[in-house]
């Protein structure tokens, strides 16, 4: 798994690429607990996430709780057709705020 | 994974012999179960479903054979390289196997505080979300023996696909469930295919289940496969054999009373 972490009009937009599984969702779970701390919007980009387990979920719900404690915005982008079958399976598609393009996520609202 | 992969086999039996003592369990036994693939594995008692089922789970040694798993040759592999192995195979008993000193949650977790070295709080989410997908939540702190037949199946899944095994098998997952239930489950196994992409190996006795859930059955009697075929291959088998299977009537063998009579005196 590899990842970027980029700033876009005050936002951050974090792209993952590679397997988000066991072996590497701590690392997944760190980037985003570490944008979330820093108090603005983020916004996650599945696109390049060829496989996500439920260890990869895992993190992506902390992280999510996190940011609505903090009262921010934490949005998945562009989520592949294997990575939402993941989530459907848990129905975290009903959970997660959940746009196809990052332009209509950062457009779009909570 | 991508979703244009090219199915792999999973599983590959080449020729497994077996034997309990002098009697011959398993007669040359082959069969090869593609990647994303739900085999079912039918038979009546004494047909050696369970058998083959402990051989896959590497709980069994063979006379002679070979099985490959993900792979690797199951004879060839280490201790080490097998435990590594069975991180990605999850195992859904007959019985549930829930250790009944431990809540459900606490059964569930166990793999993961085996096998990973994960935050506490993932490990949590992650038990909850099977727990979800299962429909048991919020039963996380009841013991099994606060649960239903039905909810220990569920619960024992809930366990075997904690780490998202790439290869799960089920051994009668169906059994004693009443109908309802029993259906629900299918369609659970079906949901974890589709999204998981697991192979899924399924003993069963029930029809209605293995017609409902496998892409192919295997049928066995005797120790032997009668025949590898898809729902409709095997339902319109002109095997005599296969039609009694499919006709219930499997389990209501011919009897030989002399036979019958000197095995219980230990006289076969």
């Amino acid at each position: 798994m590899e990842h970027a972490v980029r700033e876009e009009q005050g936002n951050l937009i974090v792209s993952f690429q590679g397997d988000v599984d066991l072996e590497h969702s701590p690392k997944a779970r760190e980037v985003l607990l570490g944008c979330v701390a820093k108090g603005q919007d983020v916004f996650v980009d599945l696109s390049e996430v060829s496989y996500i387990d439920s260890s990869g979920v895992a993190s992506l719900v902390e992280a999510f709780q996190a940011s609505k404690q903090k009262g921010t915005r934490f949005v998945l982008v562009a989520v592949n057709a294997a990575a939402l079958r993941v989530l459907e399976l848990a129905r975290l598609d009903k959970v997660f705020t959940i746009h196809e393009t990052l332009v209509e996520g950062i457009r779009g609202g909570t | 994974m991508t979703e244009a992969q090219t199915p792999q086999p999973v599983i590959e039996v080449n020729n497994l012999v077996t034997h309990y003592g002098d009697r011959q369990i398993l007669k040359d036994v082959s069969l090869t179960i593609q990647q994303g693939e739900i085999m079912v594995i039918m038979g009546g008692s004494g047909s050696g479903k369970s058998t083959l089922l402990r051989h896959l789970m590497a709980l069994e040694n063979a006379t002679s054979g070979s099985i490959k798993l993900l792979g690797h040759e199951l004879s060839e592999l280490s201790q080490m390289d097998l435990y590594t192995l069975c991180r990605k195979i999850g195992v859904s008993f007959q019985s549930g196997a829930l250790f009944s000193s431990m809540t459900v949650g606490e059964n569930i977790i166990l793999p993961l505080r085996e096998h990973t070295n994960l935050d506490r709080t993932t490990m949590n989410i992650m038990a909850r979300l099977k727990l979800e997908v299962v429909d048991l939540a919020g039963f996380e702190n009841l013991m099994p023996s606060e649960l239903s037949g039905g909810m220990v199946k569920r619960a024992a899944l809930a366990r075997a696909i904690i780490m998202d095994p790439a290869l799960l098998f089920c051994d009668e997952p169906s059994a004693g469930l009443d109908p309802v239930v029993s259906s629900a489950l299918d369609e659970l196994i079906l949901r974890l295919r589709s999204a998981m992409r697991m192979t899924i190996v399924v003993v069963t006795h029930e029809l209605d289940s293995a017609f409902k859930i496998a892409d192919r059955i295997t049928v066995l009697d005797g120790g032997e496969i009668l025949t590898i075929g898809t729902v409709d291959e095997v339902r319109n088998s002109s095997n005599e054999r296969i039609q009694n299977l499919l006709n219930r009537r499997f389990e209501a063998e011919e009897v030989d009373p002399d036979e019958y009579l000197a095995r219980l005196m230990g006289q076969t």
